[in-house]
């Protein structure tokens, strides 16, 4: 047997932010140029009390209304989240109750972030290949916009709230000769860890005020200072343009193809300016690389499962073409793999 | 390279009407200076002129010609391979 991704479906909450609503809080910009340097039109938020558990769960249900697999096909259920609703219990423990999988189901919450989707297919495709699990599902949900400061236009610009759900399933190999999901190539340097970072709320830095003060603003020898999102964006990019191009280049070599043979490249949905400029400096072909972000802006782990969702929507996907998938970010953390895809 | 070409990248990237920027204008006061334009400079300096330049060396840069310099200073290697 061989893992496969069999469906995609995904969340988004229906707040809007819209770039004239995001000129009101910085008037220097223009809708145009924060269009023409994002290629995001619009982000959506999630509501105060609405959490990555409550985006995973509409995602989810999504997916068993598809009629792609029931609650009770769901053998193991990981969730990718940076922003889970406690330290402990793991939310994805929280999700096998609220969606009704068996007891018998394995559930973890994994810690990453853009990189975080190709993580789980290689995990997925592990639990499957040595017959630990027979339908994983792998599923990422953020809510980043609950980190960002309001007036820090430089994340406030980029990042969306969403959940994508993806179901891999074992299944006979229909091309011997090709792996559905694979190979992978991965790569880590934490000297990057500092360009992005939530600070506080963890137990280096724990959100003061709640201990000393219980969020009392008079007890004033503690600040509340909320976890806030600190993105150093020249940074990223300069790290993007040294490990992306020898990323591609890493899976192409280990999967043994050159570009001709990707009917389409996905890579994670950053910042378009930023994706154009990797594309042609690594020359791929405009027409086989994907981008689909102006509706929901970077919504991290779940920017490439939407990326493929809309493309097989678009017609852009259809039965045996082979995917490239290319992640990339918060960590410094890095993956690849090549999908043929199943849908 | 030459002072031309560089001033004309940044024209066309900052997108400003051409003798706005000159090489002893203070880099982050050309109009436009953001995050984003920042990473656009990031950007042209590696498409354009083929160098890759820290942020945080630029942000040492006073001025046009003080980042002309680094450009210069840091494609120098690869112009002598040449």
């Amino acid at each position: 047997m061989q893992a496969i991704l069999k469906a995609i479906e995904y969340y988004l909450p229906p707040r809007i932010l819209d770039n004239p609503q995001l000129c009101e809080i910085a008037p220097n910009w223009s809708p145009q140029k924060i269009q023409s340097k994002t290629g995001i039109q619009e982000r959506r938020i999630s509501e105060e009390e609405e959490l990555s558990s409550d985006l995973a769960v509409k995602a989810v249900t999504k997916l068993f209304e598809s009629g792609a697999c029931k609650p009770e096909d769901i053998d193991y259920l990981m969730l990718c989240t940076q922003s889970p609703d406690y330290f402990l219990p793991t939310t994805a423990c929280l999700l096998q109750h609220r969606l009704g999988l068996r007891t018998s189901c394995g559930a973890l919450d994994f810690n990453l972030g853009c990189s975080g989707f190709i993580y789980g297919l290689g995990m997925a495709k592990g639990l499957i290949e040595t017959g630990q699990a027979t339908n994983v599902l792998v599923v990422t949900a953020e809510t980043y916009t609950k980190f960002i400061t309001p007036t820090d236009m430089s994340v406030r610009a980029l990042f969306g709230d969403a959940s994508a759900a993806t179901l891999i399933t074992a299944q006979e190999p229909f091309d011997g000769s090709v792996p559905a999901i694979g190979p992978f190539v991965y790569g880590t340097d934490g000297r990057g860890a500092k360009n992005l970072i939530v600070q506080t709320g963890g137990m280096r830095k724990p959100v003061a005020g709640f201990a000393s003060g219980g969020g009392d603003e008079d007890a004033d020898e503690h600040v509340l200072t909320p976890p806030t999102l600190y993105m150093n964006g020249p940074e990223i990019f300069l790290f993007t343009l040294d490990a992306v191009p020898d990323l591609v280049a890493g899976i192409c070599n280990r999967a043994g193809i050159t570009f001709d043979d990707v009917d389409l490249f996905v890579f994670h949905q950053a910042n378009e300016y930023m994706l154009r400029h990797l594309r042609d400096k690594i020359e791929i072909p405009p027409d086989r690389f994907y981008v689909s972000m102006s509706h929901c802006g970077n919504t991290v782990s779940s920017t490439i499962p939407i990326a493929l969702k809309e493309a097989h929507k678009a017609g852009r996907l259809k039965t045996g073409d082979r995917v490239m998938l290319i992640g990339f970010g918060v960590g410094y953390s890095w993956g690849a793999t090549m999908l043929r895809w199943a849908m | 390279m030459n002072a031309t070409q560089f001033l004309a990248a940044l024209h066309e990237l900052f997108d400003v009407r051409a003798g706005t920027i000159h090489k002893d204008s203070v880099l982050q006061d050309i109009p436009g200076w953001s995050s984003m334009t920042f990473i656009g400079l990031i950007a042209m300096l590696d498409e354009e002129f083929g160098v890759r330049i820290a942020p945080g060396t630029i942000l040492r840069c006073h001025t046009v010609e003080d980042l002309m310099d680094e450009v210069i200073a840091d494609s120098k290697p690869a112009m002598m391979a040449a």
